[in-house]
Order: C-alpha cells, then structure tokens, then sequence
C-alpha cells in the first residue's frame, strides 16, 4: 500500500512533536486543588497557646472542651479581640479575671433549671439537624459521617447532604468528616432544636492522589448492604476503555457478579440474571437499552454523571419492578457558583458538557451531548459493504437544579438518546430514548425528608427495508409514564424509616409492519399492550446496638393489564396451539384483563465484628411484570417487551445471600466474600424455533420455567494511593428447568440446563496507577468461561433437504473469553488556575488481538462437509486516541 | 489543504479499521457423535401414485456428504387408513420402499405407517389426516431490483383463495424447464433444463389473511435463466404438525451465524417408538392434497439482463437434469409449453 508508506514519516513527525511538548510542561508545579489558598491548621489549644506567647497572657479552660476543635486560622492573632472573635464560633467566651489571665467559658444560654435531673444532664431530647457541604464548591456531601465524640454515637447524610440526629440535650463535639475533606468540629451546648451545618474544606494534597468519594472510609465494613457498590465517576474515568470512550456499563462488567454475553450485545447480567432483571435508571427515569451501538459505546455521559450505584444483593424496600439489580445513575445535583465546562474529542464520538450557574447557590442547569461520526468514516472507505452501511448515535442531557429556599429543592432532568444502525443489506435498524422527570424535594420541619417525583420515558425501535419488493417498516414503542412519592423519617436515635408509593403506566405500541410500496410483504397489525403497576413500601433502617444493624422492609405490589385490547382466547386446558386457538375476546378501554400481587419483603443484618471486618446477610423476594421476549444469542435493538397478562405470568425470585467482609491497612484494602443462592419462578423460556418478532400469537411460543442461580463472588480492592483498582473472582451457575404440558412444552427432558448467560468463571483486573503526576497508566482484564451453545450432531436428509440434527439446548460451550486492555493518559500541563485543562488518552482495546468467540454456528461451505466456524465481533487489537478537556 | 486532509484521512482510516476487523474463521469443536437414529421420509398425497418412502440411518454432522447415510433395510413398512385399508410396501432399493400401482390416497382420510425393523423394533407415526387444499387461483411473476445486479431475478407468487372455514396450513414446492443453448462453429443445440427448488421451503399459515386472497411468494429465478420459462407449482396442504416440522426446517436454513441468529431447534417429527422409548425418530410422514398449476412466462423484453450463452459443446444429457430440446416435436416438450 504505497499511500501507507507515505504517512509513515508523518506519523513519527507527530509523535515526535507530541513527546517535545510534554517535557516542555512537565517542569512545573504541580498542585491537585489549585483553587484554595493552602491554610495552616492546628487544634485549639496549641492556636491558645501560641497566642499566650505572643500576647504574654494565660488562658484557663477544660481541656476536654477543646481538644477536638480544629481551626482555620491567621499565623498571629495580634489581640484579645480576634481570639475572642474565634472562640464565639464554637460557643465560647473570654472572661477578663485579671490583666493578663482570662477564663474561658461557655456562652450564656438561658435554660429552665428543674430540668436538670440528678446527674445535671438534661431530661430531654433534642434534634440535631442539617447539611454537609463542601466548604469550596458548596456541594452537598453524600455519606460523610457526623459523629458526637461524648455519646460515641453519629450518623451519615443521605443523598442530599442531610443528616438529622436525635440526642439528649447537653454539650456535645461535633465532628464531620468525609473522605478527601478536612473534619471540622464544633463544640455544640444543645437546649433545643438546632440546625448545625458544616462546610468541610478540601485537603491539599502535597503527594499523590485522594480520589474524591462520596462513600464513608470503611463503608464496605459499615454500611448494612451487601452487594452494592458504588463507583464514583473518577474511578470509572480511570479506567481503559474501547475507543477511549468512557462507558459506565461496560466498567460494571469488571465487577464479580456482573458479565455480559459479548460484544456486539446490549445489556449485562447480574448473578445469573438475565438482561431484562436490572432496573436501570437515571435520575427516576428508566432506560430500557443500555447501549449505544450495540454495547460500543454507552449511554450515559461522563460528564453529566455524579455517581453510580449498583446493588445486586439486599435490594432496600424503594425499588421493585426487577428481579436481578438496580442500576441507580444520578447526574450532578449541584447549586454552583462557576461556569465550567467539560468535554472530549475521540475517533469515533466527541462530547461537551457545560454546567451553568444561572443564580449562583440557587439556579444551575448542566447541558451535555454526544455525537458520534463513524457515518461520516464509514463513507470514506471506498468498498461497496463499507459505504452502504450507516451507523451512528447522539445523546444529550439537560439538568436544572432549583433551590426554592432551604427546605425545598426542584430537580428537572431531562435525557435523550437515538441510534441508527444500517446493514449493507438494506435492513436498518434504529431506537431510540426521550426522558423527563421533575422531582421536588421537600423538608418537613427536621425529620421528614420528602421526594415527589413525575416521570415520562418513551422508549421506541424499529426496522426497515428499503429494497423494492422486500420494503417494510416497523415501528414499535415502549411509553412508561409514572407518580412516586419517597419519604425519609429520621425517626429517634436508632430509626430510620423510608416509606412510599409508586404508580406507573405501561403503554406497550407493538406497532404494525407496513410494506413498502411495490413490496410483497404481508402487513401484520400487531396488539398493544396497556398496564398499570402499583406499589407501597416501609422500610426501616435500625440501629440495633452497638454492632449490630438490622434493615427491613416490605413491598406491596400490584400489576393489572388493561384494555383496549383483542385477546387471543384458546381452548381451556389444552396447550396453546394454532389448533386450540378459538377467537379473539375485546376489551375496552381500561378493562382488566388480568391482574397480579405480591408482598416482597426484604431484609438485610449487619454484625459488626473486631478489627474492622463484619458479617451481613440478606434476604430479597421480588416480583418482576414486565419482560423482554429474546430467543436470539444476543439482544437485539427489537427484541420486544410485553407485560403479564392472561398467559404470561410475573417471574418473581428469592435471593439468600450472606457476605463477610474486612478492611485492611486502615481502609485502604477492602476485601469481600459473597455467596448468594438465587430461586427464580415462572420464568419465560421458548419452544424450539420460536418466531417471537410480529408474532400476533406470541403466547403459543411460550413456555414457563423455573430457574436457579448460585455463586459465590470474591473482590479485593485498594482504593486510594498511587495504585487503586480491584481484582475480583466469581465462580457462578444460572440454570432452567422447563417441564411443560406435553414434549413440546418441555426442553431438555425437563432436567436442569444453563442459560444462555451461564459462564462459571468470572475473572476480572482493572488497576490504575499513577506513574508521574501527569502521566497515568491503566489496565483491564477480563476472563470469562466460554457460553453455552446449541450444536448439531447428526445430520440426515428429507425431501432432498439436508437437516441438521441439534443435541439438548445448551449442552455444549464456545470458546473461553479473555481480553486486556490497556491506556495511557497524560494528564493537563501543572500550571495553577488556568482557564483551559486538557489531556491526552492513549488506549489499545484487546491488547492481545484475540479473536474471541462470539458464536459458533454451522455452515456448509461449496456443498463441501458442514464446518463449525467462529464469529467474532473484535478481531483485533483496537487502538485509539481521545483528547479531554475542562474548562 | 488538500494534502492535510489527505493525510488526516488516511490517518483516521488506519485507527478505524481494525474496528471494522470482525471475522469469522473456521473452529475445531469436539462434540458427541450420537448413535445413529432413525430418518423417515416420506409423503402420501392425493394424486395418482406410486409414492416411495425413504429409511435411513442418521449420520454423524461431519460426515460425507448428503444422501449417503446408511439405509434401513428389510424393514417391514405398512400404511394403513381409518377405514380399514392395509397398504404394505416393498423395497425396491435398499432404504426405499414404495407403495403400490394403484394406491392413491384421499381426501378427509387418516393415514397412520408403522414401521418394523430387522432388529424388531416397532415405529408408529401420529394419525395424519389428509386436508383438503384450496386450489391455485392464478401465478404471477415480478422482477427484484437488488443493489448487487447479479442477484437480480423474478419473484413467482401463487394467488390463493383461502376458505374462511378451514383452518389452512400451506407449502409450496415447484420445478421449472427452460431451454440454454450451446453455440459451434457450424451449428445451435439447443437443451432443455428441468430444475427443482432445493433449500427453500415456503411454508405459511393462514391465521393473518384468513378468508382472503393469499400472494406468497413461491420461487425465485435468477436472471440468468432464459428469458422463456414454464413453472409449475404444487401446492400442499399441511397438517398443524407438518405445518411446524416444515416451518423449523425453514428457520434453520436461515440461520447464518450472526448475532441476531434464534436458538437453534430441535426438528420434531410425527414418528416414534411404540414402546415409548425417548429416542426420536427424524422425519415426517406427511399426507397431503396437492393442487397445481403451471404458466409458462416470458419474461422479455427489457425485463431479463443478458446472459452468456455459449457453453463449451457436450450433449444434453451430461448436463444435470437437462435432455434434448426437440424443436419440431412438440410432445416431447415439458406440458405447458408455449400456452
């Protein structure tokens, strides 16, 4: 290829330039928080007793008053009347006994004095409430502990910074702390009601890296769940990834208990779930197809993300509706004071994000889009395939954050997502997703947060054809349409009571497939499906001892199909067939058809034991109503979604799961051991050969099984130094039972066969590690044991028609997966405050070029012997280059 | 300006393509050769007989090619109705057995073959009854514009009047005859061909046109057949298990390893062991009504693209399936010829 050899020189000249700047930057200062001012700090009585020095006098005090109490100050304090200044702050005052000696005491409050009873502690109760917040960017702090040094006792914000705490009246240290910020204190004498916030300030970093979490220190140890993990999006940042893309779902992959079915397929499964058990959402809405572009790319923008959360084991009483997890993103809900930006150019897809403070600390809105040009590449290439085929995405955010006042907060969230995938052949394929949802969150005077949010999600996909006499067009949609009210109820000192209710609307459009104009194609008109889902939960969260937490909850949910709807109705008690099908039945507009209920409750314990380890157990029923119908290896962009009704009954499923876990190196090393044992009921399963797309009489390939999974996860994580990452281990089963009405009805002589998602060894690495303090390198691992496969075995023929005799479904695996990925990052230049940071990623997907299987079928080739050949959907290693920015 | 964008594209096409690298290469995979079972094929139908029921022995996947799996021979191979007719069949060649001159099957009756082997083991297929079929209306033909020209041709399409009252199961098959000439030096001889649709089975039920006018699609011809062609068109009717047997087989001929590939399915017959051994039998014995129709079209001018003509000179009959184009004998033409 002469044009090859011509770039070649070009190439290195780049290459060359590129190294020269970066030695040219790395010459200078390097500051993480180039924002702050670095400030000295000191406790207390050593701020005291330099001032007793300077200023030749001598304080008398407690020392067990102060000894907590951290302060920003000033290097000299040139009077009494600035150290008094300070003190006030922390209820404080300065009584002149003498020139030179003063006492310190605390402030005058007025109080009843037959309160007292007979130790002097006060008889009641008082409640202790208010935000976090990070002291330089005003952002509400998730998870930081606010903890009372004489009563040992504390509690943790929720996910709006808020903390609220039920104690005896008297005087108290407070002391908040949140990873990566400095603690502040403050010495409280508390005879009634009061709102205490705290602004915690970020620490200076002098020598590697804090990554910022929104997680308490030794949340795996302490927190009451198992099997939730959140990531904050810099860890998921950090990661190499395919095209440079940053993809939230494809980094949960790495963690045990999650895997996929390969690439080219959308959805991941979740401890032997299939793709349709995982409730996705963001922000309140629900995302039905996690993927751009076939799992390439994602759905989720990085830079409008603030965290992610995924809990595969004790699923609290708030979420239903799902069998397997609950995939939670929130975007950033902040009230800021800067315009900033964010954004990215890649190969493929670039992206902008932009949050805007319209009134500072009231008003802000974060607007992010993504686009991708592969159509524009695709074009270039002069073979024919290449040219006629299309694929292509956009994605974009809009957030408005509102804060009405200090106890109302309005949220807007607004999301939208189109692909477009066209083959050579004329067949296209496109889907895509319009959500909206407005949530206002509301204080009832101090124990009562409250969150009332509306949602609207239309989900729509569709195929067409434009080649002559095959034309067609299908159109299909998903409408979900929901009211939901959540209360949090920081009820006493060992409560804390979440309470709610949720209704939803499903409107199934199946939609028709319409021929073309000269096209021979029979129109189908297709049924839609309309149905309304209820349901009320109580939870409580209680802190039983010292060590020991109990949460328990129960959901109540309700599932009805309704009309309009024409009901194909079959002989009773004779399996669906062609030759039992006797009619349709109408019914009208909000009829019940059918309808279906079930109590789920859930229960998680945690047992604290010595140095830093404990022991939780679980317990989960759920119940899942809707489903998505795939025969296919992978699911496809159409695959369909139907709700329960006369012949689809809802799957529901009990998960046990105990877990032990143990923090190493003060919380540095997180270590844990999960066994869950999962039982599945009623689940969907297929006849051989099921037709399940526009397929009027869907019901007919359906057969109802049973399911169980088991497995047990192992995960060792460092999470903060100069090299953070995980290593994790899943040895796991999924498998069905389907025992039908006749042989048709019953697959695999009714034993027990894996799922097509069943892959027992599950072996993932990601590490990230800081080589210099501009350039990164990090690297992923994954092995996974090859999936199930349907082969022939023999083979015979009939009316000249060669037939192809398959074994038991399942019965055999593909090849083993295993793939590295690797990338370097070179991070901004180390100027402080400038207006423009950007970096360089360089990232090689499958490092080592293995062409991993992602099918296996059968194929006579030239009427020579059937061979067995391997698709895959990488076939080589895939390098490629990013540029970030922020400004 | 243009030799920036010149290099900025070749620059992009070497990063993007080894996205675009996806392959598929052939595997070894080790899997269970199972014990060979029994293959039943054999149809009865409405029309004058005799028909031949084939027995053989299924074959490992890897193994030679078609059609030569191992016969069952000397098998005992009865056919019997639900009026009381015993019909009994004699090989003729190993692994084929046929009925007799005059035995014709019937509309409305019920066809049950029993099969027992040498080593005495006893099959028994499902009753089959026998339904009636609607008969053809009418066949047209449209030409399929495609984006690769050689894949051009003309879709034949059989119109049916489906009664509203049945509960309708359709395949088609059909066979075709067009004549290829070999030009010489001194001389045009010209051949018929007769060919036969292998690997398609179009089968379809009659739930979504119930009562109406059925237009499927039945064979495609390639565009580089002669510009003459006589089609003939058979048209049975299928029970609901035929119906399914037929319609799987259809599927996994679909089935080309991509990633929106179905399961593949087990084929399940009509047949099995009267001891109520779990072994399958493969195959079906099918009983139809078959109505047919021919046209003879004519596809120029202006429709049908240019076609090599010339073949290298051997007579007719090395050709598959072709004898000797007689023009001044018209007898001798396949029926239909020039109507």
């Amino acid at each position: 290829m002469k044009d090859f050899l011509e770039i070649q020189p070009t190439i290195l000249k780049i290459l060359k330039y590129g190294l020269f700047i970066c030695l040219l930057f790395s010459g200078f200062a390097y500051s993480q928080n180039s924002s702050t001012i670095p400030s000295i700090e000191e406790s207390m009585i050593h701020y005291l007793q330099k001032a007793e020095k300077d200023l030749d006098i001598k304080f008398y005090y407690r020392a067990e008053w102060l000894d907590t109490i951290v302060v920003k100050a000033p290097e000299r304090f040139n009077n009494i009347k600035e150290i008094e200044k300070s003190l006030s702050k922390y209820g404080l005052e300065i009584i002149p006994y003498s020139e030179w000696q003063y006492i310190l005491t605390w402030k005058e409050v007025s109080f009843v004095y037959n309160e007292y009873n007979e130790e002097g502690q006060f008889n009641r109760d008082v409640t202790v409430s208010g935000y976090v917040k990070s002291l330089n960017s005003n952002e509400d702090i998730i998870g930081s502990t606010v903890y009372i040094h004489q009563l040992d006792t504390g509690t943790v914000t929720d996910v709006n910074g808020y903390y609220s705490i039920t104690i005896p009246a008297g005087i108290y240290s407070f002391e908040a702390q949140a990873v990566g910020l400095m603690a502040q204190s403050m010495q409280m004498y508390l005879t009634k009601d009061t709102t205490l916030q705290f602004l915690l300030a970020d620490k200076v970093i002098t020598l590697g890296e804090i990554i910022i979490s929104d997680e308490a220190v030794d949340q795996n140890v302490s927190d009451v769940s198992i099997g939730k993990t959140k990531l904050d999006i810099m860890t998921i940042k950090g990661m190499p990834a395919f095209m440079g893309e940053v993809d939230i779902v494809r980094s949960l992959l790495l963690l045990p208990g999650v895997s996929s079915v390969g690439e080219g397929s959308s959805g991941f499964n979740v401890r032997g779930g299939s793709v349709d058990q995982n409730l996705v959402l963001i922000d309140e809405t629900p995302i039905f197809n996690t993927s751009h572009l076939f799992g390439i790319f994602s759905v989720f923008n990085q830079d409008v993300v603030q965290d992610v959360t995924l809990l595969k084991g004790s699923i609290p009483a708030r979420y239903g509706g799902r069998l397997s997890s609950v995939l939670d993103v929130k975007t950033k809900e902040q009230f800021g004071s800067k315009f900033s930006g964010k954004g990215g150019l890649g190969l493929l897809a670039s992206r902008l994000t932009l949050d805007i403070p319209v009134i500072k600390e009231k008003l802000s809105i974060t607007l992010g889009g993504r686009i991708s040009y592969s159509d524009y590449l695709l074009n270039l290439f002069p073979d024919p395939v290449l040219k006629n085929s299309s694929a292509w995405f956009y994605d974009a955010n809009l957030k408005i954050n509102y804060r009405v006042n200090n106890k109302n907060t309005v949220h807007i969230s607004a999301y939208s997502s189109k692909d477009k995938f066209k083959l050579p052949s004329d067949t296209a394929f496109a889907w895509g997703t319009n959500n909206l949802s407005l949530r206002w969150n509301h204080l009832f005077g101090k124990n009562l947060v409250s969150n009332f949010t509306g949602v609207y999600s239309s989900y729509n996909y569709g195929v067409s054809n434009s080649e002559d006499i095959y034309a067609f067009n299908w159109d299909a949609g998903l409408i979900y349409k929901s009211l939901k009210a959540d209360f949090a109820w920081f009820a006493g000192k060992q409560h804390k009571v979440d309470f709610g209710g949720s209704f939803i609307r499903y409107d199934f459009l199946q939609g028709d497939l319409k021929p073309g104009d000269a096209s021979s194609v029979v129109p189908v008109f297709l049924q839609d499906d309309y149905s309304n889902e209820y349901a009320l939960y109580l939870g409580d969260e209680w802190l039983l001892g010292e060590k020991l937490t109990l949460m328990a909850g129960v959901r109540y949910s309700y599932f009805q199909n309704i009309g309009p709807n024409d009901v194909n109705i079959y002989t009773e008690g004779e399996p669906l067939s062609p030759s039992s099908f006797e009619g349709v039945q109408s019914y009208s507009n909000g009829e019940v058809i059918e309808s279906y209920g079930g109590w789920e409750p859930r229960l998680a314990l945690r047992i604290g034991l010595p140095r830093s380890s404990s022991l939780k157990f679980s317990f989960n029923r759920m119940y899942q109503y809707i489903h998505l119908l795939s025969n296919t290896m992978a699911v496809t962009p159409v695959d369909v979604w139907k709700p329960s009704g006369l012949y689809i009954k809802p799957e529901y499923s009990n998960q046990y799961s105990v877990g032990y876990y143990k923090n190493f190196l003060e919380n540095t090393l997180e270590t844990s051991v999960e066994v869950y044992y999962k039982d599945i009921f009623d689940l969907l399963d297929y006849k051989d050969g099921a037709r399940l797309v526009l397929n009027n009489y869907i019901e007919e390939e359906l057969i109802l099984g049973d399911g169980r999974a088991y497995g047990i996860e192992f995960l060792v994580r460092k999470k903060i130094g100069r090299f953070t990452g995980w290593i994790g281990y899943t040895y796991s089963r999924t498998e069905r039972q389907v025992i039908g009405l006749n042989e048709e009805e019953t697959i695999n002589f009714g034993e027990y066969f894996p799922a097509n998602y069943d892959r027992p060894h599950d072996l993932t690495f990601t590490g990230n590690y800081k080589i210099t303090r501009r350039w990164s390198f990090s690297a992923n691992y994954i092995f996974m044991s090859g999936r199930p496969a349907t082969y022939p075995e023999s083979k015979y023929v009939v009316d000249n028609f060669t037939v192809a005799g398959y074994g038991e479904r399942n019965k055999y695996r593909i090849p083993d997966y295993h793939r590295l990925d690797i990338s370097f990052t070179l991070g901004g230049n180390l100027k402080k405050n400038k207006k423009w940071d950007g970096s360089w990623t360089f990232s090689v997907y499958n490092l080592f070029a293995r062409q991993n299987a992602y099918s296996v079928y059968f194929k006579a080739r030239n009427n020579a012997v059937p061979k067995a050949y391997k698709l895959s959907v990488i076939g080589t290693a895939i390098p490629s280059i990013t540029y970030n920015f922020k400004f | 300006m243009c030799m920036i964008k010149n290099i900025i594209h070749k620059v992009i096409f070497i990063l993007v393509l080894p996205l675009l690298y996806s392959c598929e290469v052939p595997i070894d995979v080790e899997y269970e050769v199972p014990v060979p079972q029994i293959v039943v094929d054999g149809l009865i139908t409405d029309q004058p007989g005799p028909y031949e029921i084939i027995l053989s022995y299924s074959g490992a996947y890897t193994s030679g090619s078609d059609g030569n799996n191992p016969a069952v021979s000397g098998a005992e191979v009865v056919i019997t109705d639900d009026v009381g007719n015993i019909e009994h069949l004699r090989e003729t060649r190993p692994g084929r057995y046929l009925t007799s001159d005059f035995f014709q099957g019937s509309v409305g009756r019920t066809y049950i073959l029993s099969i027992t082997t040498q080593e005495g083991s006893r099959i028994e297929s499902n009753p089959e009854e026998m339904l009636p079929v609607p008969p053809v209306d009418s066949i047209y033909y449209h030409f399929q514009y495609l984006s690769d020209p050689n894949k051009q041709g003309h879709n034949i399409f059989a119109v049916v009047n489906d009664p509203v009252e049945e509960k309708n199961f359709y395949r088609w098959s059909w066979d075709g005859y067009y004549r290829f000439f070999m030009v010489t030096d001194i001389d045009v001889i010209s051949c018929w061909r007769h060919e036969y649709d292998l690997n398609r089975i179009t089968v379809v039920e009659d739930r979504d046109f119930n009562g109406n006018n059925i237009y499927h699609p039945v064979a495609f011809i390639p565009h580089f057949a002669n510009d003459e062609y006589l089609i003939h068109i058979y048209q049975y009717s299928l029970t609901e298990n035929a119906f399914k047997f037929w319609n799987t087989l259809s599927d996994q001929s679909d089935n080309v390893g991509s990633i929106f590939d179905p399961q593949p399915a087990r084929v399940k017959g009509n047949m099995m062991y009267v001891d109520g051994t779990q072994e399958p039998v493969l195959g079906y014995f099918g009983a139809s009504a078959v109505s047919t129709r021919h046209l003879f079209m004519n596809f120029k001018p202006g429709v049908s693209p240019e076609y090599p003509r010339s073949y290298p000179v051997q007579p007719c009959e090395s050709y598959r399936d072709s004898f000797v184009y007689n023009p001044s004998d018209p007898s001798s033409w396949p029926k239909g010829w020039g109507e």
